[in-house]
């Protein structure tokens, strides 16, 4: 199932560097992932299973569909202070493992042209006259690892 | 007997005697030298007897001689010593008693004198002390009319000022009762004015009322409207929240068509469209969300503002109620003020006619003061008139002690008992 999007994906940014990019929303700023890695977004239905000895940046746990899914707190991850608790989740595929990402608001899917350097991993578009960061696998892959060393843990959960 | 009788009888003895004797014994058988002798002898005898005789009388008048001396010089304590026979008296007893006599009545006339001038003196003294007390006295009253006098000189003087201070009274409750009068018509006014004005204030509570409901009706309407606004308020969450999972599920629905591939690309353009519109509802939710905000907070903030005109309205109302309690309070205050400025006005009057009354009451008591004062003169005149006299008595008392002294002592100068001896 994952195979082909990537495909597809590539074939578009060839012709045109747009890409279909969700755009949500953490604490006052607005972050965009593209659509490739998205597997679904749904809205937080039950309270999260709090995993035992993480850091502030993990969320907790929910099932999904039978499937036990670690869910990041972006606010946390991305260093933005929260404006509210809770929200929506955006279900996330990353090298063959479902992850949750907890955002405030989900707000749009649009296609977006990246623009300006690359840095850590995130890339500043603007996004309906406001500056938005673009997150990726790589980026997302990295920060985890980067901080479960910091903190000399092994897996997410 | 007589002393001629005794001198004669004397006489014939010396010569009779030896005649006698001679006559008896001559005889010529005696011898001469013998009828001699006893011639001689009773010659001798009858000298002899004559002799003692009058050495007798001599010392009879020698001891007469010694009592009229004593009596001479005043001592009138011895008695003259009587013969003691009775019946044969001569002219020395009769001066000897007629001595005795004189000296008896001497003594008795002395006593009396004395006597007399110590009473003299006696009731001179008491006559002196009496006059020195009636003097006293009249000193004392002479004093009192005095301080009479200067009594009735003060009276008159603090009955001038009392006059003159109640004329003043007079005049100031006759200002006062002025006053009173004009208070009374002007609180007369005021009365009209205040119950006018009381009036007035319950047809502004009448309007009032009329108004305070008219606004209770609006705040009514304003609030069920807020209500309303509320309701679409809900529905317009409810709305939002339909879209915004539409939303996801169209997010979801072009994840999905996207990897359906060629297959899912029709599908994808439906739920793009989806998307889309969710996100305009989502947008028009927001919006209608926002405006839903703004009048339900205007309609809020218009339901506080009727709330605080209600407030206000009923403070008003309130107010104007005890403003109008107030007035009638005034009216009733100032009738009652106005009657009692009256009365106060007509005892001003009655004080006025009283203060006359007082004032010539206060002269008369000026009239009578002053006739006290002229009559009191009289009286410490006719005082000291009386003083002048009692000088006068007491000076002939202390002649009359001085005159009764000069007596005594000549009375003293007479002994007249025998204590010394």
């Amino acid at each position: 199932m994952s195979k082909p999007e990537p495909a597809e994906k590539q074939d578009r940014p060839q012709e045109d560097d747009r890409e279909r990019t969700l755009i949500f929303r953490v604490g006052s700023e607005r972050f965009g992932l593209p659509l490739v890695m998205v597997v679904e977004v749904f809205e937080l239905a039950s309270p999260l299973a709090p995993v035992p000895g993480a850091p502030g940046w993990i969320a907790g746990m929910i099932n999904h569909h039978g499937q036990v899914v670690p869910v990041l707190q972006m606010s946390a991850f991305l260093d933005v202070a929260p404006l509210k608790e809770g929200g929506q989740i955006v279900l996330v595929e990353l090298f063959g493992e479902s992850l949750g990402l907890a955002v405030e608001q989900i707000e749009a899917l649009e296609e977006v042209r990246a623009e300006g350097p690359i840095r850590q991993g995130r890339r500043r578009s603007w996004h309906r006259g406001a500056l938005m960061e673009l997150i990726d696998t790589d980026y997302i892959q990295g920060s985890i690892k980067r901080r479960l060393a910091e903190i000399g843990r092994q897996s997410i959960i | 007997m007589r002393l001629l009788y005794k001198i004669l009888i004397g006489y014939l003895l010396v010569l009779l005697f030896p005649l006698a004797t001679w006559f008896l014994i001559h005889s010529p058988d005696r011898p001469g030298w013998i009828q001699v002798t006893a011639i001689a002898g009773a010659g001798m005898a009858a000298f002899a007897a004559t002799v003692w005789w009058a050495l007798s009388v001599g010392r009879r008048l020698r001891v007469l001689a010694a009592a009229a001396e004593q009596v001479g010089v005043g001592d009138l304590t011895q008695k003259i010593q009587r013969r003691g026979h009775g019946g044969r008296q001569d002219e020395l007893d009769s001066l000897a008693a007629s001595i005795e006599k004189m000296r008896v009545n001497f003594l008795q006339m002395l006593n009396t004198l004395h006597s007399t001038s110590s009473q003299a003196n006696s009731s001179s003294s008491s006559l002196t002390e009496l006059a020195k007390r009636i003097n006293v006295s009249a000193g004392e009253i002479s004093q009192s009319m005095e301080q009479i006098a200067k009594g009735a000189d003060l009276q008159t003087e603090l009955v001038t000022k009392t006059s003159a201070l109640i004329n003043e009274m007079a005049r100031s409750i006759e200002r006062t009762s002025r006053s009173a009068e004009d208070a009374a018509k002007s609180s007369a006014e005021a009365s009209v004015v205040a119950q006018s004005g009381s009036q007035m204030a319950g047809k502004a509570v009448e309007k009032m009322r009329g108004v305070f409901e008219g606004i209770e009706k609006y705040s009514q309407r304003v609030f069920e409207f807020g209500e309303r606004t509320k309701e679409i308020g809900n529905i317009v969450k409810v709305i939002t929240e339909v879209a915004q999972q539409t939303h996801l599920l169209a997010i979801n629905a072009t994840i999905e068509a996207a990897r359906a591939g060629d297959a899912g690309r029709g599908f994808a353009v439906v739920a793009e469209e989806i998307r889309q519109l969710a996100e305009n509802t989502s947008r028009s939710a927001e919006r209608i969300g926002g405006i839903v905000e703004e009048v339900t907070v205007g309609s809020e903030e218009a339901v506080q503002a009727v709330k605080d005109t209600s407030q206000h309205l009923s403070e008003g109302r309130d107010q104007l109620t005890s403003i109008i309690d107030a007035l009638e309070n005034i009216v009733t205050t100032v009738t009652s003020g106005s009657d009692r400025v009256q009365i106060i006005s007509r005892l001003a009057r009655e004080q006025i006619a009283g203060a006359e009354q007082t004032v010539k009451a206060i002269e008369n008591i000026s009239n009578v003061a002053q006739k006290n004062a002229s009559s009191t003169e009289a009286v410490s005149q006719a005082v000291e008139a009386q003083s002048r006299s009692l000088l006068d008595v007491t000076r002939l008392a202390d002649e009359i002690v001085a005159l009764a002294g000069a007596m005594d002592a000549e009375v003293r100068k007479f002994k007249l008992e025998k204590t010394d001896e």
